[in-house]
């Protein structure tokens, strides 16, 4: 609640009633300096009143009592004008044409820095006009700042300016000719600059099409604008905005004799950090050297940078320059064989042959060949011979000297009760404090999570001490925002307390809560019941090892050490600790059965752990069904998925995977029971999907941890999600958490993780991305990969367009720099991928081609028949025919 | 804080006859604008580019928090140091995510140091457009400051440019000095290999999900999988500087701290040398770093305050700063010395030259008086020793409350690291240097511990 704004001075009263008149009266009757000293007055008067403008939510409008009226603001903008500070007045003022008055009569010194001030303080597309006016009208000097030229770039592009042509503005303010060339030395922000207002205005307006038309109407010399597009791609500023001028200058198509002055400095521009300007001046230097208007050797010299490019289009367009070059001057060849050497380590095969070809023409000399020697770890398999033929080898190398073998996969996955995997129970009440407030910080430590829940249940009720101790966390609670720590700190501050606050899921999007938070809301309500007779007993749906797994003996011993010191177990606590179940220790826990009771729970979980006990009925049911089955190594049939096609009006078909729920005979337990309780999308967008862990990463990977042993059901809601997210059009970082569980060692990759494993390969998110490699290689090297399934998905997905070739190549590519014994399983992956659409090959089917071309020739990998006879009748053209055929020369496997 | 460079004239690259470029030296405080070198380039286009990588991540901002203006404004001018042969150019980005260091030694020049100190150079756009068109074959004459500005101090026709420069802005170059102090080399590769890696790198920002560099047998490779031999680094494009340089270069080494906070990458010219600091992330700048903290907190502590004094009438540019060979000059011992230098390095009368393992001596041209006012939790640790707020629980393993408000944070000594029961250490678990109340028990942790 602001303070109530009380006219204290003659000239706050007369701002106040609004009366623009009365205050210039007023000011007439001080000097110069009687002003001045009432700058501190327009200050306040101005910034009440601009904040008033804006409190939108609050009743006392910043102090100034309502709304401020136009006449208010233009009193409270004469004060600002004549008495304020140049900030002051540029924040204050209100019509342009109160201001050139005051000025005329006043000259308030604010003047001299208010249109800098002006530039500085509002948005540049508002108050260029004004101040052009006031440099019209002769009050002010131009500024000479930054922001001013900014202004300038969208003085001709806004809409209020069209009933006034660019004549006008030219005849009213005879300097902005040349003030207007600053727009060339300004690099602009955001969505002002040269580039962007180009993007976004009409064709007519465009700044390029202007300042051509400039040049026909000689207002500006063609010669200057050439030499000041040159200036601005010298600056180097960034891709969107240098490309600008490089476009601009194709637009202005200069002749070579308007060209030949700048000639070197075309030549320099070869050395440009930013790409698109390197390109332009390869198509200039091109040109120049065409009409034979450059020396060779100093444009060879200058060609030097571009063979470092990655761009393969540059390379190639500066291995012909060097081919004329060379022509013309025969004796420039070993110089030219030297300097084109570092588009050897360019990671495309076909550079790489060009280079060469060129190199056993042009021949090197002795230094030139040791050169050689550091391009050798990244030649292409194809042109290892040739690179060591050049390099002197007496003998020709028929390959590497050791070609890493693509490896088997190791013995077995991993042990998910392994002892390194513990989850040790918090030990003390120093330790319970630290984690809590950890957890507290840190949302997406599941582990931590459920080791901070299960210590405060066997702390509670908490000692005076412990109250002592968590009085800053106490204080801390309210500030908890991430569902899952917010839950933790609803337990602490029952605990603390007695109060049970209320609390509700998070929504996505489309507003659908998260079935995964509202089961964890339950679960600590659960827990607060529990407490209070619970006696520091553990709770039984603590993991025993990470990802959320109990160990079976361990289970019973605790629901044993329940029922023995009389302590009600909750079912909510039982059936998620039942889900959470190690299948593989079952059968050492059915020793440990004898030592329970003969009630419910008992029963249950003796049913889950094989006994030939009946099965339970009500909500016990399905868990323990379901557990039966894990623990019998049966696993629910493979859920169908298939790709889903939406034609849209913008003739755009869009692609996603959709994946059918679980079969009639699966039991339903209480996770898969989440899965089915989430609500279709309502509307039919193409890419909505409501998954069990909402938007929220700690939600999804609480979610993962209620049944570790079957990850399918969350598994199938990261495909369905991934699938409408291909392309980033949305940014859902959430997401990375169904990839980051294909990194556990103990998950193996198989069904639908293998489908989701083939998306993300295909991602365009770098970081997914990479994730996915990282479990293409360490899932391989584990031996918990399906590789026919995941081959499988990847041939579904380019056979529907789904995924591009070119992702899954640098995926797969990167996935052998990481590890080269992952060659078998990418070489199976490529071999399925290539077979997708024979007849209608996918766009770049080729850059597969050429790494397979890589792993058959670098680990000596035969061909399968099958994919022998899917290359014969693959329908490639250009380098992909050419790469068809050197596979095809390949012995069979 | 408003901060102003006063030039006597801009620097510029004049080509009307043989090339030269003049680098405009700030006069500060009054004093005369310094004059450090007259001379030539013996490869002019390496040092262009040089200046250019300097220029870019000067101007650069990584990172723009939400609601704020997408403008990269470059907040200081680079920094320029001469001593024992070597001029030192030295930039910081406005997230103050990366720190950049060219460093051109003797062998780059031919000609003369005329002058040793540190001070801001002019880098403007004419100039940075005028180096896009230096050639090795015209040649290139050199001055860092000029002879006719040396004994004028003030000037009718000065350029004055004023800056608010934030305090993170400056704590984060005291910072980083911290961070390459404890920095160890993991790798060293062939520019070739280095430009191969690099073209791996994706395009597009990784900044969600940190990357681990390792070596294979395949060369260089990354990985989401953290490893403890590996360099972790967010957004690759933040390297994207290094690019043009490579196909100059001899090799890349690249340094990290063993907690893989931070990493340096160091591109070896022969002649000269780049260093490029990044920090963690790119929304993490290292202003909010406490590296510093520890040293700066000793410069409370008997020994390493008596030497403070000592070593700083030692200094004079040099461009290594040897710590046992000070300690025998001093007849002390020499980890006082080095921890002499790391208090230096963070009040920012020190650089730290990861490529030589030496700090070099520099005196950032900013008020430093303030510089331990910049850390405010050294602050706060002060004012809770102070105020007696500091009550040790157990001598053995260490265990003491620091009240805070009306309750108390337990810190602990775990396996030798102090743990705090605040919220600021739950998040970030020591990464970002200690907490207040680390820092406050610490010093009434017995020396035995």
């Amino acid at each position: 609640m602001a303070k109530p704004f009380v006219p204290g001075t003659p000239l706050e009263e007369q701002a106040y009633a609004g009366k623009y008149q009365a205050v210039v009266d007023l000011l007439r009757t001080l000097d110069a300096s009687g002003r001045q000293a009432l700058g501190g007055v327009a200050a306040r008067l101005v910034k009440i009143s601009q904040a008033a403008r804006y409190a939108y939510d609050d009743g006392t409008f910043a102090g100034w009592g309502r709304s401020p009226s136009d006449e208010q603001l233009r009193a409270v903008g004469a004060a600002a004008v004549v008495c304020g500070s140049a900030k002051v007045a540029a924040e204050g003022y209100f019509d342009v044409e109160d201001v050139i008055a005051l000025a005329r009569e006043f000259a308030p010194p604010s003047l001299e820095e208010m249109p800098a001030e002006m530039m500085r303080v509002a948005s540049w597309r508002a108050n260029i006009h004004d101040v052009q006016k006031l440099i019209e009208a002769g009050v002010v000097s131009r500024p000479q700042t930054d922001e001013y030229v900014l202004g300038l770039m969208l003085l001709f592009s806004h809409a209020r300016m069209e009933s006034r042509d660019v004549d006008a503005h030219f005849a009213a303010d005879p300097g902005l000719k040349d003030a207007l060339l600053r727009i060339f030395e300004v690099e602009g922000i955001g969505d002002v600059s040269l580039a962007a207002v180009d993007k976004y205005c009409h064709e007519d307006r465009t700044w390029s099409k202007r300042l051509v038309e400039f040049a026909q109407r000689g207002i500006y010399s063609r010669r200057l604008l050439i030499d000041r597009t040159l200036g601005s791609l010298e600056r180097g500023w960034i891709q969107f905005r240098s490309g600008w001028f490089s476009q601009f200058h194709v637009r202005l198509a200069p002749t070579l004799e308007e060209m030949k002055p700048h000639a070197l400095r075309y030549v320099s521009l070869l050395a440009s950090r930013i790409p698109p300007t390197v390109t332009f001046a390869l198509g200039v230097v091109k040109e120049l050297e065409k009409a034979d208007l450059l020396d060779p050797l100093p444009t060879l010299n200058a060609l030097r940078p571009v063979f470092s490019s990655p761009v393969k289009s540059q390379v190639e367009a500066a291995l012909k320059l060097g081919d004329r070059i060379v022509k013309r001057e025969p004796a420039c060849s070993g110089e030219a064989a030297k300097i084109i050497l570092p588009a050897l380590a360019h990671e495309s095969a076909e550079v790489q042959k060009q280079v060469l070809q060129r190199i056993e023409v042009w021949k090197l000399d002795a230094a030139g060949r040791e050169a050689l020697a550091p391009y050798a770890g990244g030649i292409a398999a194809t042109h290892r011979d040739t690179l060591a033929r050049l390099m002197g080898a007496t003998t020709v190398a028929s390959g590497p000297a050791a070609p890493v073998q693509a490896s088997a996969p190791a013995a077995a996955p991993a042990d998910s009760l392994d002892e390194s995997r513990r989850v040790a129970p918090i030990a003390d009440l120093d330790e319970l404090v630290e984690r809590v407030a950890y957890v507290f910080e840190n949302d997406t430590d599941t582990d931590e999570f459920e080791r901070a829940l299960s210590g405060l249940v066997r702390f509670a009720p908490l000692s005076d001490d412990a109250r002592a101790r968590f009085a800053p966390l106490a204080r801390r609670i309210g500030k908890v925002r991430k569902p899952v720590s917010q839950q933790l700190a609803r337990l602490l501050e029952f605990l603390l307390s007695g109060t049970r606050t209320a609390a509700d899921s998070t929504v996505d999007h489309s507003g659908h809560k998260a079935k995964a938070q509202l089961h964890l809301i339950e679960r600590v309500n659960d827990l607060m019941d529990f407490v209070a007779h619970a006696g520091g007993a553990t709770p039984l749906g603590t993991p025993t090892h990470r990802r959320g797994f109990i160990d079976a003996p361990e289970f019973v011993r605790r629901l044993a050490s329940h029922q023995a010191s009389g302590v009600k177990s909750s079912q909510g606590d039982f059936l998620v600790g039942i889900m959470r179940l190690a299948p593989r220790s079952a059968a050492a826990a059915r020793p440990e059965l004898a030592k329970l009771d003969a009630g419910p729970l008992s029963q249950a979980l003796r049913h889950a752990l094989g006994e030939d006990v009946p099965g339970p009925t009500g909500d016990l049911s399905g868990a323990a069904r379901r557990m039966r089955a894990l623990c019998a190594g049966i696993r629910p049939p493979p859920r169908e998925w298939q790709l889903t096609s939406t034609k849209f009006g913008n003739g755009k078909t869009y692609t996603r995977v959709d994946v059918s729920p679980p079969g009639e005979d699966t039991p339903v337990d209480p996770v898969t029971a989440m899965s089915l309780a989430v609500e279709k999308p309502e509307k039919s967008y193409w890419f909505a999907h409501n998954s069990v862990g909402g938007i929220d990463e700690g939600s999804i990977l609480y979610f993962a941890s209620l049944l570790p042993a079957d990850l399918e059901g969350l598994f199938a809601d990261g495909v369905s999600l991934l699938s409408r997210n291909l392309d980033w059009f949305e940014a859902q970082w959430e997401n990375a958490a169904y990839l980051r569980q294909l990194l556990h060692g103990d998950v193996p990759v198989d069904s639908l993780a293998a489908v989701l494993l083939a998306l993300g390969l295909a991602g365009k998110e770098p970081g997914q991305a990479a994730i996915a490699t990282d479990a293409l290689v360490q899932s391989h090297a584990e031996g918990r990969l399906d590789v026919a399934a995941l081959a499988g998905s990847v041939r579904g997905f380019l056979r529907g367009d789904l995924a591009a070739c070119a992702r899954y190549a640098k995926s797969l590519r990167a996935a052998l720099r990481i590890e080269a014994g992952a060659a078998s399983a990418v070489f199976a992956v490529l071999c399925e991928a290539i077979a997708a659409r024979p007849a209608d090959p996918p766009k770049d089917t080729a850059s597969l081609l050429e790494l397979m071309l890589e792993i058959v020739l670098g680990h000596r990998i035969g061909l399968p028949a099958a994919t022998r006879e899917a290359l014969e009748s693959l329908q490639v053209g250009g380098k992909g025919k050419s790469l068809r055929r050197q596979l095809l020369a390949q012995p069979a496997n | 804080m408003q901060f102003a460079y006063r030039y006597a004239a801009p620097s510029s690259l004049t080509e009307a006859g043989p090339p030269k470029l003049a680098l405009a030296t700030a006069a500060t405080d009054g004093a005369a604008y310094p004059y450090f070198f007259e001379g030539r380039l013996v490869r002019p286009r390496l040092v262009a580019d040089l200046l250019v990588a300097v220029h870019t991540i000067v101007a650069a901002r990584f990172f723009t928090p939400a609601n704020s203006v997408a403008k990269a404004i470059a907040l200081a001018d680079p920094v320029v140091t001469s001593g024992g042969g070597l001029l030192r150019f030295e930039g910081f980005s406005s997230c103050c995510s990366a720190y950049v260091r060219a460093d051109l030694l003797p062998q780059s020049y031919q000609g003369d140091i005329v002058g040793k100190g540190t001070t801001n150079v002019d880098f403007n756009e004419p100039m940075r457009a005028a180096l896009a068109r230096v050639r090795d074959d015209l040649g290139l004459a050199f001055s860092v400051g000029q002879q006719e500005f040396r004994l004028r101090s003030e000037a009718a026709d000065v350029i004055e440019r004023k800056v608010e420069l934030p305090t993170r802005w400056i704590r984060g170059m005291l910072e980083v000095q911290s961070y390459q102090a404890g920095m160890e080399r993991r790798f060293e590769m062939s520019a070739v290999e280095a430009l191969r890696f690099f073209r791996s790198l994706p395009k597009a920002s990784t900044s969600r999900t940190p990357l681990w560099i390792s070596r294979g047998p395949a060369g260089l490779f990354t990985t989401t999988r953290p490893l403890d031999h590996g360099v972790r680094i967010t957004d690759s494009s933040r390297l994207r500087v290094l690019h043009a340089l490579l196909p100059l270069a001899r090799s890349l080494s690249v340094y990290e701290d063993d907690a893989h906070q931070a990493s340096a990458w160091v591109v070896d010219f022969g002649e000269a040398r780049l260093t490029l600091a990044l920090s963690a992330e790119v929304w993490r700048g290292f202003s909010g770093e406490g590296q510093a903290l520890w040293a700066l907190m000793q410069a409370d502590d008997g020994e390493v305050g008596a030497t403070l004094a000592r070593v700083r009438a030692q200094l004079q540019w040099q461009a290594a700063l040897d710590a046992p060979v000070l300690a025998r000059e001093l007849g002390t011992d020499a980890k006082v010395v080095e921890d002499v230098l790391r208090v230096l390095g963070a009040s920012g009368l020190a650089g730290f030259d990861v490529f030589a393992g030496s700090y070099f001596h520099r005196v950032l041209p900013f008020d430093l008086s303030m510089a331990e006012d910049l850390h405010p939790r050294l602050v706060d640790a002060r004012q809770l020793i102070g105020a007696g707020a500091v009550k040790v629980v157990r001598a053995n393993p260490f265990e003491a409350d620091v009240a805070s408000g009306d309750s108390a944070h337990r810190v602990r000594d775990i396996d030798g690291e102090l743990r705090c029961t605040c919220p600021w250490f739950a998040k970030h678990q020591g990464e970002r240097g200690p907490c207040k109340h680390v820092l406050a028990a610490a010093v009434l942790r017995p020396e035995s511990c």
